[in-house]
């Protein structure tokens, strides 16, 4: 089945530039790597499949739900629900330790917080010694580990990555890789990185290169 | 919601110095509100509670506002003391109702030993807690403060100190008993020691030499009463046709018809010449408290007094109404000093709350993603600038009753309930406004925080 799927899709940014990006089809449970230099577009287009952004044209699929029709509100109901995203900056509240930074953020979804579940993803990310932990006394590599499993705490069908690497030295960099592409694989998720990281290239087979 | 609000106020708990100097800085301002409110509500229903519907005070010529001080509120000094003849002559105006005397001149332990008769305390409906009230001289009944805090209590001897301080002159010939204990009434009687008239002769001993002040004293009154006594022996003949004038008039006023100007100019003349023979010459009083047969007495009675007697009569409300004014202006200063305290924390909660806001812009971000409306974003922080506002002003109020508390017979009485309160919980609504206008400015830039933006830089 059809996971993402994009049709003459361009956006148009305030400063009148506009970008016109390349019809994607991805299948369910597909790794896809999203390749491409500063300023092609990568974090908009990834932008725009995640609904935080509209496009000027084009249609926009996502777990055969159209996505051009849904509401503001709707769109963040779905996007909750549905898609999971790692950042290269991980942004987690400094108030909250992470479990409750996870606790929350399951709530904000509308979906009753399934402790069970969370408490599996620690275990299988190895951080289960670390969620009472807040994020200031972390390091990037364990904070990324974190980050995916925030991605995945409402059960998302669909993981978007970016620049998830970018900040993590080249062990920290393979055993994130490792990890997300494992996780994805036994959790059935499509993923879909977008990076101008080289160290990433090798791991994935299906490349979506822009100019 | 129940999570963005835990989510508030794990980020307010967070930078705890910053979200404690903001309460800090608004409960300040909250407090001195609050102790103004309850200094306004106290004097206002004080000095209506302790005028008790008194219409007039006569005593020594001086400063009006003094002689009602010293007389009704027992906070200053007397302007001085008034001979028992000039008092029975305001007693036996037809245009007065009623009178009771007060004659002070010593205290017991700071306390005023307050010379009056039982009307006194019916005037103040003043109720014993304990014994009965006083029948003879050198006995006293005291007012609950009294009783607390000097631990007297019925059957209880003590003595009098002159004046009002209470390091003095005792007077330790004479002992007082307490034959009755009053409970609180939230008056001034509270804080006083009743006694007969009579007992504040005794002990001042008009008829022995206690002190050389005193003695010369009552040498003046004795002589210029025997002045007057020869005066009115010369012009015994000319009272007689004053007598049936006066009778005439009176008869008018006890028909409730009206005196023309002439007649109550004349009227005023005839009673300040009239002398009561039976005056004891050393014996005086500090004041006399006066209530009107008629509203037409306030015209024309303090007028005859002041022009026509040595004595002078104030108005408790007039002269009530000026100190409120007086006092007014000192209270108004300090409620601007609350305000712009007020005004100047509503900023630093503004200032904070945006700092809050552009620190945490990427954490909002994420609860956006997180599946946060714009409007749950909105709430966060008017959440913030509500709790910060709110717990200013519970904190506010807890210092002000506090301080109240410690400030020496300042009880808040039943007017508590439903002046105080009533106003502090204005002030808590129009504390909520300001907190929701201090987060307005942050909520406005989440509202139209453009996620993209924030997640790419």
């Amino acid at each position: 089945m059809v996971h993402i799927k994009t049709e003459n899709l361009s956006y148009k940014y305030p400063t009148e530039e506009s970008i016109n990006f390349p019809d994607i089809k991805i299948e369910e449970t597909e790794s896809w790597l999203l390749a491409g230099n500063s300023g092609s577009g990568k974090s908009t287009l990834l932008h725009l499949i995640a609904g935080i952004l509209t496009p000027t044209k084009g249609a926009l699929t996502i777990a055969n739900t159209l996505l051009n029709d849904l509401k503001p509100t709707e769109l963040d109901s779905f996007r909750a629900r549905n898609i999971g995203m790692i950042f290269q900056k991980t942004y987690f509240i400094d108030a909250l330790s992470m479990y409750k930074n996870l606790l929350y953020f399951a709530e904000l979804s509308g979906n009753k917080a399934d402790k069970e579940f969370m408490n599996k993803l620690f275990n299988d990310l190895g951080i289960t010694n670390l969620s009472h932990k807040k994020p200031t006394t972390l390091s990037s590599g364990e904070l990324q580990r974190f980050s995916i499993a925030r991605a995945m705490i409402n059960r998302p069908g669909i993981i978007l990555a970016d620049e998830p690497t970018f900040s993590l030295d080249d062990d920290n960099c393979k055993r994130f890789t490792e990890i997300i592409l494992g996780i994805c694989k036994s959790y059935n998720l499509t993923l879909l990185v977008a990076t101008h990281d080289a160290r990433l290239k090798k791991d994935f087979v299906n490349t979506i290169q822009l100019k | 919601m129940l999570t963005i609000v835990k989510i508030a106020l794990a980020k307010l708990f967070h930078k705890t110095y910053n979200s404690a100097l903001s309460v800090l800085l608004f409960a300040i301002g909250v407090a001195l509100i609050s102790l103004i409110i309850k200094t306004e509500t106290f004097l206002n229903n004080q000095i209506k509670t302790n005028l008790a519907g008194i219409d007039l005070i006569v005593g020594a010529k001086g400063s009006p506002l003094q002689l009602i001080l010293s007389s009704v509120l027992h906070i200053d000094a007397p302007t001085g003391n008034i001979p028992l003849d000039e008092v029975q002559k305001v007693q036996k105006n037809p245009l007065v109702k009623h009178t009771i005397p007060i004659a002070l001149g010593d205290n017991h332990k700071g306390f005023r030993i307050v010379g009056t008769h039982t009307d006194y305390l019916q005037l103040y409906s003043c109720e014993l807690q304990k014994g009965h009230l006083f029948s003879k001289p050198l006995e006293a009944v005291i007012g609950a403060n009294v009783s607390e805090k000097t631990d007297l209590k019925s059957g209880d001897t003590f003595t009098g100190v002159h004046g009002f301080m209470d390091a003095g002159h005792s007077h330790d010939d004479f002992s007082y008993t307490v034959t009755g204990v009053l409970k609180k009434s939230g008056n001034v009687t509270d804080n006083l020691i009743l006694t007969p008239v009579e007992s504040v002769w005794m002990v001042h001993g008009h008829n022995q030499t206690e002190d050389s002040d005193h003695k010369e004293e009552t040498h003046a009154h004795d002589e210029e009463s025997s002045h007057r006594h020869h005066q009115n022996h010369q012009h015994h003949e000319s009272h007689t046709h004053d007598d049936e004038t006066l009778e005439h008039l009176n008869h008018k006023i006890s028909h409730g018809e009206e005196l023309t100007e002439e007649e109550t100019k004349l009227f005023s003349e005839l009673k300040g010449t009239l002398v009561i023979d039976n005056t004891k010459p050393a014996e005086a009083v500090t004041a006399l408290l006066v209530f009107y047969k008629n509203p037409q007495a306030a015209v024309s009675l303090p007028r005859a007094i002041n022009e026509n007697t040595s004595m002078q009569a104030a108005s408790p409300v007039i002269e009530m109404n000026r100190l409120i004014s007086m006092l007014g202006m000192g209270l108004d200063t300090l409620r601007l000093l609350a305000w712009i305290i007020i005004i100047i924390s509503t900023i630093n909660i503004f200032i904070y709350l945006l700092n809050l806001f552009n620190q945490s812009i990427y954490e909002i971000a994420i609860l956006r993603l997180a599946g946060a409306t714009r409007l749950k974003v909105v709430a966060l922080l008017y959440f913030q600038g509500v709790f910060l506002a709110v717990s200013g002003w519970l904190i506010g109020i807890i210092v002000s009753y506090s301080i109240w508390a410690y400030l020496p017979q300042f009880e808040l009485g039943s007017f508590f309930v439903h002046e105080v309160f009533y106003k502090e919980l204005i002030l808590l609504t129009f504390c909520t406004f300001i907190g929701l206008l201090a987060a307005l400015i942050p909520a406005v830039k989440a509202y139209n925080n453009n996620l993209h933006f924030t997640l790419s830089r």
